[in-house]
């Protein structure tokens, strides 16, 4: 039993965990067999066997129950359900299309419905039932409140609240300008930019995967990857000084972790020019600008010629360059983490004298 | 309408299923939620008081009904009613003046009223002319004036014509009292009779389980005025701190602690108990009330808490934690730092503002603590507030090769507690986290540990300074009479021998264990030592504590001869072996190589021989081990201790406590300190550390008891403070006093003195009280302070007949200064010792003379030779030509006239008072006759 779980926390270190993330995530997004009913109680069976012979452990029960990280065990559900409900319409859409029919909500569309008893009565009900069940969640489970902070005793692990858990995350691999106001505000400026971008007349009014593969991935690659499965990696496996602790594992104080990484212009220079930093910064960080330009301007333009060729012809430049910096900007995030996890890497940028650093 | 069913999306009867189980669902919850917030956990404790003290009070009422005498209650009755008759024969009288007074009561009601408003207008016009004058409207200001003079005398009148109707309407009320006078004072007295059992009836009916006390506590109407309800104290000044700032403190501890300050709930159960010292604490006369203090600031806990756990009360073991949890759901509260204190660590909580003293009052597991904690010398390694400028514990090392054999400090350095099992000395080798092998070499830390030992004796036997001891030559003593002599001059006040510490029965630490236990002491110091500093022990170490006894040279050989005898097995598995020269170099290379290149501290390290070498490695274990804390050694004068400091020990956060792999201990501050107290290393176990990163802590060897005492003062050391004006601010003499009490302490005085009713240690041992040391009770009401000043700087024995001897301290000016300050600021004693002038003058010591010879004072006060009819030797008393300079002559009079109040159990006889009063009437004036003598007798 032990061994087995020890093979789980292995299964659940960061890298593993976010790299099988992603890799289940689109097998999930491209296989259609996926979004069936049998397949959404399959899931539903899925997650409460994990969690419920889970919490047969000790260490994993004393992190599930706090009343802290209850909103996270229902945000896992609610994240499964709306994103099978979502596809699961959207596949029977394409599959209806593929035979010439109207997508279902077609058959919905004239029709009229009154706003009372239909819509407000219902509104009412879910209203009773959403109140009662909130004021038995604050009967049973008190406010998990602490004393006033005391810098003498300041709480380890201290953590971000729960909806933020994705930005702390993204702390270990970006400096706080980058991580805590550049990529949440692109995170802003990126989903009021959609409609001005998408300009896809495909899906308007009903779901559909086919006419929106490109959109559909990448918005819930940012969505369940970058920001669910962050959130979960951040309430139950990061412990005390926000090391990594697989589920089973005792959140030990006092853990040491090897964390020693270096950046790419040491790697440059040293590693494999095999001589001192340049004392310039402007001269040592040349392969770092040249390396974040290229991101930005090659995976771009290859982009153009390659995967996202059709979309790049109907699209103006400036269009499309907007789309690229919000995705390249997202997709730094998991290359980022990449980097860090196979080669070290501290910074690709690393200017700490005008503490700049990327 | 047009709607029709099929038209709806839902089934509407369905929905009105769904609304109605929903709408009940809701009322459930609603109802669940008040009851859930109504339902606290201190109701029902204060509902448990209500009933207990029904109950109470109903037997307490049956008590009192009981104790009215039957006969003077229906005595009483019946002139009331005897009263009520008379009083309706007089009723048309009476209620004829009833008439007259509701008319000149309202005729009053209408004059008042007019002379008000009149004098509201009145004012008005004052104002008006004070605003006129300010605009310089001369007109409109002269107007006003005349107004004012014209309303002034209306004022005046109307003020007469109300007097006029009080007084009228008093005259009328003071008939008709008169009429009524009989039925009141009948009242009165019945009243009285039942008083007890009326002031029992009030109280039971706010208590009472009627209609109006059940509503104002039922939920949703208890917000107006329940009467059950949270209690709290705001003791004025407290404040709780909140890291970022400060803010009231809020106790609530009473409000299930209900019967804390009242003394008929002590034999109640918890936690209605009455407070165990309400003479002390709580009650609202004793020092300490609970009005002022509140509960949190002395106990610790958490004060807005009102739920058992969230109080933050601390189990007093693991019983009593498995008991609580069963009981009351209890859980430790995490997120509070300073939790309760446990009963055996409730005086921990004194020191906060009873700073700058030594010793509280009545604070006896503190000061026993606070003695342990001094006697092992743990501010020699830790810097403690409190604990500055202390002595040293152990000796001066400066001159160690006149003392010992490098062979000897070598066995005592491995483990002082093989040679000589009582000493204070901590085992600082040999432990169990530096022996074994290290690295696949099996003998790696006997090897090292005989290095440093090596090093150290090297080192210190290297800087030792050697005077001519060694060489002189000692007579030759006898050692029955050293042990005659050891035995009574007074020795045994500051000394033990061996077994006899175990037989000490003592909390703390006595004074007998002041100097070191002398067990082995022949094996350890050389004659010529031991001669040379019984005579002077100044001149072998100045910084000293033992005290020149002034023994002659006879005497002290004696001593030594007799301290020769006392000789022990001193064959420890630690003998002297040589060191390892390539150990020697990789234990330097271990300590030089933290601060320097390795190849810088080689190089150095092979200019040495190996002697250099030793005494090299010698130096910096010292330094390491931190010996200079307890001792005086050369090189080390000014180095810093180097222990952690402890100032906070007390509130130290538990995470901030290593348990390590010491799973037995229970994780509690208390429980990880006094596991430290016993095996101080044990936490070094599991863990892979390098040499010089082990723990230094050595091992005292303490009891379990010792190990409990030291950890509750330890406790005591908190960073939470109160404010200066809330503590125990200490007066100027008190100051004094608490200067002069450390001096005493450090020079145990009370080895041989019974001081402030403590000490007297040696007393024990000495069967005839007559030859007990003096005890000094109200010693600064006693002596000039002069005359203390010079005894303390040159003793010359006042008692020549004790075999005991007052040692000459040396002490500086300015510690006789302060000695003869704290025996006034006890005494509360003035330091004029001739507060009259007109004592100076002595009339009467002519009759004072005539009274000396006819009570025979000579007889026990000898000034010369002895009389025939002299008493044994134990019997004497101070020779009287001493007075003159010697005592206060107030004091001499109170003395004379009752000697056991000034010095309890003295042998001085009563001549002239006892059990007040005068023996004569000359009595008084022959009491100031004889002082007056004495204060003239040379």
């Amino acid at each position: 039993m032990d061994l087995f779980k020890e093979q789980v926390n292995r299964l659940f270190e960061p890298a593993t965990f976010i790299g099988l993330s992603t890799v289940g995530f689109f097998m999930l997004v491209y296989s259609r067999r996926v979004w069936s009913t049998t397949s959404f109680w399959v899931g539903n069976v899925v997650l409460t066997l994990f969690f419920g012979l889970s919490a047969l452990d000790p260490n994993f029960n004393k992190v599930i129950t706090k009343p802290d990280n209850i909103p996270i065990l229902i945000m896992v559900y609610t994240a499964w359900w709306t994103l099978w409900l979502s596809m699961n319409q959207a596949i029977t859409n394409d599959q209806r299309m593929e035979l010439g029919l109207p997508p279902d909500e077609q058959e919905d569309s004239g029709k009229k419905v009154w706003a009372w008893p239909d819509l407000v009565y219902t509104e009412l009900l879910a209203m009773l039932l959403v109140g009662g069940l909130l004021v038995i969640w604050s009967i049973f489970l008190k406010a998990p409140l602490e004393e006033p902070a005391n810098i003498a005793d300041s709480p380890n692990p201290s953590k971000a609240p729960w909806y933020f858990l994705g930005l702390q995350e993204m702390l270990v691999y970006y400096d706080p300008w980058l991580a805590g106001v550049v990529f949440p505000g692109l995170i802003v400026v990126g989903l009021m930019a959609i409609p001005f971008i998408d300009f896809n007349p495909l899906g308007n009014g009903y779901f559909t995967f086919r006419a929106r593969k490109f959109a559909i991935t990448w918005f819930l690659f940012g969505y369940i990857v970058l920001w669910v499965v962050l959130i979960f990696l951040g309430t139950f496996l990061r412990g005390p000084n926000w090391n990594f602790y697989g589920p089973y594992e005792y959140w030990d104080p006092h853990k040491l972790e090897a964390l020693v990484n270096i950046n790419l212009s040491e790697y440059f220079w040293i590693k494999w020019f095999q001589q001192p930093l340049p004392s310039n910064w402007m001269i040592r960080e040349i392969p770092g600008f040249v390396a974040t330009l290229a991101y930005f301007s090659v995976v771009g333009f290859v982009l153009t010629k390659t995967y996202l060729k059709q979309m790049h012809q109907q699209m103006t430049t400036i269009r499309y360059g907007i789309l690229m910096t919000l995705f390249l900007s997202m997709m730094a995030l998991p290359l980022k983490m990449l980097l860090r996890w196979f080669f070290d890497l501290k910074y690709v940028i690393a200017i700490p004298e005008y503490f700049f650093n990327i | 309408m047009a709607r029709s069913q099929t038209l709806h999306e839902y089934n509407i009867s369905r929905l009105n299923i769904w609304f109605a189980a929903l709408a009940v669902l809701m009322v459930v919850v609603v109802v669940g939620m008040v009851f859930d917030d109504y339902n606290r956990s201190w109701k029902k404790y204060q509902r448990e008081f209500v009933r207990l003290e029904q109950e109470q009070l109903g037997e307490a009422r049956l008590a009192a009904s009981e104790k009215i005498k039957e006969d003077r209650l229906t005595k009483a009755e019946e002139r009331l009613t005897e009263a009520r008759t008379e009083l309706v024969a007089q009723r048309e009288q009476l209620s004829e003046l009833d008439k007259k007074h509701i008319q000149v009561h309202s005729e009053w009601y209408r004059i008042d009223q007019n002379f008000r408003f009149y004098k509201a207008e009145y004012d008005v016009v004052k104002y008006e002319f004070a605003v006129a004058n300010e605009r310089h409207d001369e007109a409109k200001a002269e107007a006003a004036g005349v107004k004012l003079a014209e309303m002034g005398l209306e004022l005046q009148r109307m003020r007469v014509a109300r007097e006029d109707a009080i007084a009228r309407r008093e005259a009328i009320e003071a008939q008709m009292d008169e009429l009524r006078d009989a039925e009141t004072k009948a009242q009165a007295r019945l009243a009285k009779i039942t008083e007890d059992v009326d002031l029992i009836d009030k109280r039971l009916a706010t208590i009472q389980d009627n209609w109006f006390n059940k509503a104002r506590n039922a939920a949703m109407l208890d917000f107006i005025q329940p009467s059950l309800r949270v209690n709290q104290i705001l003791p004025a000044g407290l404040t709780y701190d909140v890291n970022f700032g400060v803010t009231d403190r809020v106790d609530r501890c009473t409000t299930c602690h209900l019967g804390i300050d009242n003394p008929r709930w002590e034999d109640a159960p918890q936690p209605f108990t009455t407070h165990p010292d309400l003479d002390t604490y709580v009650a609202a006369a004793s020092s300490h009330p609970l009005t002022d203090f509140g509960c949190t600031e002395c106990h610790g806990g958490r004060p807005r808490g009102v739920e058992f756990s969230r109080a933050a009360h601390t189990p007093r073991d693991e019983e009593q934690r498995k008991e609580w949890e069963e009981k009351y759901g209890y859980h430790k509260m995490h997120h509070w730092v300073l939790p309760m204190l446990t009963a055996d660590d409730y005086e921990a909580g004194c020191v906060k503002c009873h700073t700058g003293v030594r010793e509280i009052p009545k604070a006896d597991t503190y000061n026993a603590g606070r003695q342990l904690v001094e006697h092992f010398g743990c501010q020699g390694c830790h810097k403690i507030d409190g604990y500055e400028d202390m002595a040293k514990t152990g000796p001066s090392l400066k001159r160690i090769a006149d003392k010992l054999t490098p062979e000897f400090a070598y066995r005592w350095i491995s483990d002082p507690k093989l040679v000589r099992p009582h000493s204070v000395m901590p085992q600082i080798f040999h432990l169990q986290n530096v022996v074994g092998g290290k690295d696949g070499d099996p003998t790696y830390w006997s090897r090292r540990t005989t290095a440093e030992i090596n090093g150290i004796v090297a080192y210190l036997f290297d800087k030792s300074e050697t005077t001519d001891f060694a060489s002189a030559a000692v007579p030759r003593g006898n050692p029955q009479r050293g042990q005659q002599l050891f035995e009574s001059v007074g020795c045994q006040a500051c000394h033990l021998v061996a077994e006899e510490e175990d037989a000490l029965e003592v909390v703390g630490v006595s004074p007998r264990q002041f100097g070191p236990n002398l067990e082995a002491v022949a094996s350890k110091s050389t004659i010529a030592w031991t001669y040379h500093w019984l005579k002077d022990p100044k001149s072998y170490d100045p910084t000293t504590r033992m005290p020149n006894m002034r023994l002659t040279d006879q005497e002290a050989s004696d001593i030594t001869a007799y301290l020769r005898t006392l000789r022990a097995d001193t064959t420890t598995p630690y003998g002297q072996e040589p060191s390892d020269p390539e150990m020697v170099y990789e234990i330097l290379m271990d300590y030089l190589s933290n601060t320097q290149p390795v190849a810088t501290a080689a190089a150095q390290l092979d200019a040495m021989d190996e002697r250099a070498r030793e005494v090299l490695l010698g130096e910096r274990v010292i330094g390491r081990q931190g010996c200079f804390g307890c001792h005086l050694i050369e090189g080390f004068e000014e180095t810093l201790p180097i222990g952690t400091e402890l100032s906070g020990e007390g509130s130290k956060p538990l995470n901030k406590f290593a348990f390590n792999n010491q799973h037995g201990v229970e994780h509690s501050v208390k429980a990880w300190i006094e596991h430290k107290m016993l095996e101080p290393r044990s936490y070094d176990e599991g863990m892979h550390l390098l040499p010089l990163e082990k723990s230094r802590m050595p091992r005292f060897n303490m009891t379990e008891e010792q190990a409990k005492l030291v950890t509750s003062n330890v406790l005591s050391w908190t960073k939470h403070t109160v404010p200066q004006e809330n503590q125990r601010n200490l007066s100027a003499s008190e100051q004094q006093a608490a200067r002069g009490e450390k001096l005493v302490a450090s020079r145990n005085c009370r080895g041989c003195h019974i001081i402030e009713g403590q000490g007297g240690a040696i007393a024990s041992l000495i069967e005839d009280t007559g030859y007990h040391p003096p005890n000094l009770f109200n010693e600064g009401a006693k002596v000039q302070p002069d005359w203390l000043v010079r005894f303390l700087h040159e003793v010359s024995p006042i008692r020549p007949w004790l075999n005991v001897r007052m040692p000459s301290f040396e002490f500086t000016e300015e510690e006789r200064g302060v000695v003869a300050n704290y025996f006034m600021a006890v005494a509360d004693a003035h330091d004029n010792p001739y507060p009259q002038a007109d004592l100076l003058t002595y009339a009467d010591s002519g009759s004072g003379s005539g009274l000396f010879e006819l009570y025979k004072c000579q007889q026990c006060h000898p000034s010369g030779a002895l009389s025939a009819d002299a008493p044994s030797a134990s019997e004497l008393a101070p020779n009287l030509s001493l007075a003159k300079n010697r005592l206060r002559p107030d004091w001499i009079v109170s003395w004379l006239t009752d000697p056991q109040s000034q010095m309890p159990g003295t042998r001085m006889p009563n001549f002239f008072y006892d059990d007040g009063e005068y023996f004569t009437d000359e009595a008084p004036e022959e009491i100031e006759a004889l002082r007056d003598y004495l204060m003239t007798l040379e």
